[in-house]
C-alpha cells in the first residue's frame, strides 16, 4: 500500500504503540492491562508496519513466522506452570520472588509475568498470522 | 519407580541428544546400553505414585517376570536394531533415532504399566510412533499405509479405552486388582489387542506397515509392537480363562497368513505375512493358556524374525533385489549374510536344537484339543514353506546377481540375532520360566531342548517336511499365485464411501452461504436459551429501579450504539457498514468503562479496532455490494435477529441475580492481593486462579491462527493443494 501519509504517520505512532503494549503487559498485574491487551496492541503495530512495508517484507522482519510466535508463546505460558509444579505448588499457581530496591520500591517477579508474556507473544503471533495472510491475499488480488 | 523413569530418560535423552550433529547413532546406542544396565536393576513389585488423584489415575508400574522379559526383549533387540540402523540410514539419522527412542519408551511403558489408563496412554503412544515410522519416506503409498495402520490400531485403542472405562466403573483401576473380566469389557479390551496384533479380520494394516524401512519392520512390526496385543492377552489370560473364540481367531490368522506368505515372491512381504501368521499362533496360545509355549514362542519368534528382516535388508543391499526368483542361489556365495539368513530360516522352520523347536513342541503339546492341534500343525506346515523356499532357492536356484561387499554394521546384527536364536534355550530358560510364572503358570516349566521320540515330534517333523516338499514343488513349477488381498482394497473402498457420504451430508448443511450458517447458529442459540429459561423460569421480575440512576451521557451512548447498529444494517456501502459495526463496539466498550470494568473496556476497544482492520483487509476480496436475498428471506432474518436480541437480554437478566449472590467474587477479591499478589483482580483471575482456562484459550487461538493461515494460503496457491 503506497501512502505517504500512512508511512510517515505510522513511523510516528509505532514507537508509542510498542511502548504502550509493553507497559500494558508489565502493569497488567496491578492495573488494567495484561498480556492479552498488550499483545493485541503490539499486533496492531505489527499490522501497521505490514501495511507500510508490505506483508512479505514484514514476515522477513519478524524473523520467526507468526505461527512460530504462537508456538513460542504457548510454550512459555505452559512452562511457567511447570515452575510452579517444580516448587511444589499446583500447576500455574503463582510463584513470586521479591527484591527490595531501596528507595525505588520492590521489584517483584513471578511466574504470572512469564505466563502473561507467553500469552502476549501468542496473541501477537495469532493476530499477525491472520492479518499478514489477509494482506498477502489483497496483494494477490490487486496484482 | 525411579529406575523406570531413569530408563525412560536415558532413551529419550539419547533421542533428543541425537540432534547434535554427527553423533546420532553413538548417542542412541549409548542410551540403549544405559537403559539395559538400568533394566537389570529394576525391582520386582508394583511401583505407584499419584498422577491425577482426582480421577484415581496413578503412574502405577508393575515389574514382574513377564514385564521384565519384555523389557529385555525390547531393549536387547532395540540395541541391535540401532547398530544396524547406524549404517543402514545415510540421511535423517537423528530424526530416525529420535522417533525410535519415542517408540521404545512407549513400548517399555506399555509392558510396565499397571494402571489401566496408563497402559492405554502408552498403547496409543506406540500407535503414534508406529505411524511416524511407517510414513518414514513420505511417499504416497507409505502415507496411505501409515494412515491405514493408524485408523485400525487407533480404533482398536478406542475400543480398549471403552473396556477400561467399564472396568474402572467397577472400582478397579489396575491390572493387579483385576479379578474377573468378561462380557463387553473383555471383548472391548481384546478388540484393542486383536487390532494391534494384526489378527483376522484386522490383519491388513500390517503388510502395508512393512513399507517402513527394514529396521522398523524388524523392530516394530515383527519383534515388539505387534506383540503388545499378545502381551496384553498373556497378561489377562489367567483372569479370563480359556477362550475358544480367541483360539480360533488365532488359528484362522495363522493359516491365512501362512497361505498369503506362500504367494509372495518379495521376501520382505512374505516375512510380513508369516509375521501375521506367527501372531495368530501366539493369540491361539494365549487363548488356550499355553503359557510356557507362549513365552518361548514370543522370544524365539522375535529373534529369528528380526534377524530375517535385517538379513533380507542386507541381502537387498548386497544383491539389489528381494525377489526370491531374481536372487537365485545367492547363499552359495557364502558370507555372513548367508549364514545369518540360513540360520534364521532353519530356526523359523523349527529344526531340533533351535529354541523355536522347543516353542513348537510345547505349542503342539499344550493346545489341548485335537482340532486345535491339527489346525495349528496345518498352519505351521504352510508357514514352513517360506523359510524352506528361502533355503531351497538360495542354495539350488538359478544364477544370482553380482554381490556387493557389506559393512560390518549391516551383517553383524542379523547374525547375532540368528545366533541368539540357536541353541540358546539354556541361556533364556530362567527368564522364560519367570515370565510364564507371571502369566499364572504354577508348575515347573517344561523347557528342554529335546523331548524324545513321540507323536508330537512326528507332527513337528512332518510340518518341516511338508514345508520343504512345497518348496521343491514350487521350485519346479512356480505356480503359487494368489489374487491380491481383498480386505485391504475393501478397507480403502470403505474409506472412499465414508468420504462421499460425509461430503453428501456436509453439502446439505454446509451450503457455503454465511447467511445460512449464521441463521443456524443464532436459531440454535435462541432455542437453547428458550429451553433453559423454560426449564428454570426466572423467579425475579425485571426491576428497573434497583440499579443506579442512568446518566444522560450513558443514555446518549446507548442511543449512539443503537443508531449505528441500525445504520450498519441499512447502509449500501460495505465500508460504511464496517465503520458502523466498529462504532457499535466502541460504544459498548465505553459503557464497560462507565460501569467500572476498565480491563474489559480496554480489551474490547483494541479488539474492535483490530476487527475493523481485519474486515477492511478482507473487503478487497469480496464482490460488489449487491442485494442477493428475497424480501421473504430478509423478513426471516429480521425475525431471527430480533428473537436473538430478546433471548440474550432475557438470559442476561435471568443470570444477574445469581451473580450478585456469588460466592466466588468475595473469595477472589479477598485472595487476589495476598494469594496472587495482584491488585488487579481481573488479571489475577486470568493468570492465576483460572490460569489453565487462559492457557486453553491460548491454544484455541493458536489453532485458529493455524486454521486461518492454512485457509488463506490455500486460496493463494490453488495448484499446490496438498
Amino acid at each position: 500500500m503506497n501512502s505517504l501519509v500512512m508511512s510517515v504517520g505510522g513511523r510516528v505512532v509505532q514507537p508509542f504503540m510498542v511502548l504502550v503494549a509493553v507497559s500494558m503487559l508489565l502493569r497488567g498485574h496491578d492495573l488494567p492491562g495484561g498480556g492479552f491487551v498488550g499483545g493485541l496492541i503490539l499486533a496492531s503495530a505489527f499490522t501497521l508496519e505490514g501495511l507500510i512495508i508490505g506483508p512479505m517484507a514484514m514476515r522477513l522482519r519478524m524473523r520467526l513466522s507468526p505461527l512460530q510466535y504462537c508456538g513460542v508463546g504457548g510454550v512459555l505460558a505452559a512452562l511457567s506452570g511447570v515452575i510452579s509444579l517444580a516448587s511444589g505448588k499446583n500447576y500455574l499457581h503463582g510463584v513470586w520472588v521479591e527484591w527490595p530496591l531501596g528507595p525505588a520500591g520492590t521489584l517483584k517477579v513471578g511466574t504470572p509475568v512469564l505466563f502473561d508474556l507467553g500469552i502476549f507473544v501468542l496473541v501477537v503471533g495469532m493476530v499477525t498470522a491472520v492479518m499478514l495472510s489477509l494482506l498477502e491475499d489483497e496483494d494477490a488480488v490487486s496484482a | 519407580m525411579t529406575e523406570i523413569f531413569v530408563m525412560f530418560a536415558a532413551l529419550l535423552g539419547a533421542g533428543i541428544l541425537t540432534f547434535l550433529r554427527g553423533c546420532a547413532s553413538v548417542m542412541a546406542i549409548l542410551g540403549s546400553v544405559l537403559a539395559l544396565v538400568i533394566a537389570t536393576r529394576l525391582q520386582t513389585g508394583v511401583h505407584s505414585a499419584e498422577w491425577m488423584p482426582a480421577l484415581l489415575v496413578t503412574t502405577g508400574f508393575r515389574v514382574d517376570g513377564l514385564s521384565h522379559f519384555f523389557v529385555y526383549l525390547i531393549l536387547g533387540v532395540g540395541l541391535l536394531i540401532k547398530a544396524f540402523s547406524a549404517v543402514y540410514f545415510k540421511a535423517r539419522q537423528a530424526e530416525f533415532f529420535a522417533k525410535l527412542a519415542f517408540f521404545e519408551v512407549s513400548m517399555l511403558g506399555l509392558v510396565l504399566a499397571d494402571d489401566l489408563l496408563l497402559l492405554f496412554v502408552f498403547w496409543e503412544l506406540t500407535s503414534m510412533s508406529s505411524f511416524l515410522l511407517i510414513a518414514w519416506d513420505r511417499s504416497e503409498e507409505a502415507v496411505l499405509a501409515a494412515r491405514r495402520a493408524w485408523i485400525i490400531t487407533g480404533a482398536g485403542g478406542l475400543a480398549m479405552l471403552g473396556g477400561i472405562l467399564l472396568v474402572r466403573q467397577g472400582g478397579i483401576t489396575t491390572i493387579g486388582d483385576l479379578a474377573s473380566l468378561d462380557g463387553l469389557a473383555l471383548w472391548l479390551i481384546l478388540a484393542g489387542a486383536l487390532t494391534k496384533s494384526g489378527q483376522v479380520p484386522f490383519h491388513f494394516w500390517l503388510p502395508g506397515a512393512m513399507r517402513a524401512p527394514a529396521p522398523v519392520s524388524a523392530f516394530l512390526h515383527s519383534a515388539t509392537m505387534v506383540k503388545a496385543g499378545i502381551y496384553l492377552m498373556a497378561r489377562l489370560s489367567m483372569t479370563v480363562g480359556v477362550q475358544p473364540v480367541l483360539v480360533w481367531i488365532g488359528l484362522v490368522t495363522l493359516v491365512w497368513g501362512a497361505v498369503r506368505a506362500a504367494a509372495c515372491l518379495d521376501l520382505k512381504e512374505a516375512l510380513a505375512y508369516t509375521t501375521i501368521s506367527a501372531l495368530g499362533a501366539m493369540t491361539a496360545l494365549a487363548g488356550a493358556q499355553a503359557f510356557p509355549a507362549l513365552a518361548a514362542f514370543i522370544l524365539f519368534h522375535a529373534l529369528y524374525k528380526a534377524s530375517l528382516f535385517l538379513g533380507i535388508a542386507a541381502v537387498e543391499k548386497r544383491f539389489g533385489t528381494r525377489n526370491v526368483h531374481q536372487l537365485g542361489a545367492w547363499m552359495r556365495s557364502g558370507g555372513p549374510t548367508a549364514w545369518s539368513v540360513g540360520l534364521a530360516s532353519l530356526a523359523m522352520l523349527g529344526l531340533p536344537i533351535f529354541g523355536s523347536f522347543t516353542a513348537k513342541e510345547l505349542s503342539l503339546k499344550e493346545l489341548g484339543s485335537p482340532a486345535w492341534m491339527g489346525t495349528f500343525a496345518f498352519g505351521v506346515a504352510i508357514m514352513a514353506f517360506t523359510p524352506a523356499r528361502i533355503l531351497y532357492s538360495g542354495l539350488w536356484g538359478c544364477e544370482s546377481p553380482e554381490a556387493k561387499p557389506l559393512p560390518v554394521g549391516i551383517w553383524a546384527p542379523p547374525l547375532l540375532l540368528a545366533i541368539a536364536g540357536t541353541a540358546s534355550l539354556t541361556l533364556f530358560s530362567p527368564a522364560l520360566s519367570l515370565s510364564a510364572a507371571a502369566m499364572g503358570y504354577s508348575h515347573t516349566p517344561p523347557f528342554s531342548i529335546w523331548y524324545g521320540f513321540n507323536f508330537v515330534l512326528a507332527v513337528s517333523l512332518a510340518t518341516i517336511a511338508i514345508g520343504f516338499g512345497l518348496a521343491a514343488w514350487d521350485h519346479t513349477r512356480r505356480r503359487f499365485i494368489l489374487p491380491q488381498s481383498y480386505t485391504e482394497r475393501g478397507f480403502e473402498r470403505g474409506i472412499l464411501v465414508l468420504d462421499s457420504v460425509s461430503r453428501a451430508v456436509t453439502a446439505r448443511y454446509q451450503n457455503g452461504s454465511i447467511r445460512n450458517y449464521q441463521a443456524y447458529a443464532l436459531v440454535a442459540l435462541v432455542t437453547g436459551i428458550a429451553w433453559g429459561l423454560a426449564l428454570h423460569p426466572p423467579t425475579k421480575e425485571i426491576n428497573f429501579e434497583a440499579g443506579p440512576k442512568l446518566q444522560i451521557h450513558e443514555v446518549l451512548l446507548v442511543l449512539l450504539g443503537m443508531a449505528s447498529a441500525v445504520g450498519a444494517i441499512y447502509t449500501q456501502s460495505r465500508r460504511m457498514a464496517i465503520m458502523m459495526l466498529g462504532l457499535v463496539g466502541l460504544t459498548i466498550s465505553a459503557l464497560f468503562l462507565q460501569f467500572g470494568a476498565p480491563d474489559l473496556a480496554l480489551t474490547q476497544f483494541v479488539v474492535e479496532t483490530l476487527g475493523v482492520l481485519l474486515l477492511s483487509f478482507a473487503l478487497a476480496r469480496l464482490p460488489q455490494f449487491r442485494k442477493l436475498t428475497s424480501n421473504a428471506q430478509r423478513r426471516r432474518d429480521h425475525v431471527i435477529a430480533i428473537a436473538c436480541g430478546v433471548a440474550v437480554f432475557a438470559a442476561i437478566n435471568a443470570s444477574m441475580p445469581a451473580e450478585r449472590e456469588s460466592l466466588i467474587t468475595p473469595y477472589v477479591v479477598e485472595n487476589s492481593e495476598k494469594g496472587a499478589k495482584a491488585q488487579n483482580v481481573v488479571n489475577a483471575i486470568l493468570v492465576d486462579f483460572r490460569g489453565v482456562d487462559t492457557l486453553g484459550e491460548g491454544f484455541v487461538l493458536i489453532t485458529a491462527a493455524i486454521g486461518a493461515t492454512a485457509l488463506l494460503a490455500r486460496r493463494k496457491h490453488p495448484k499446490e493443494n496438498r
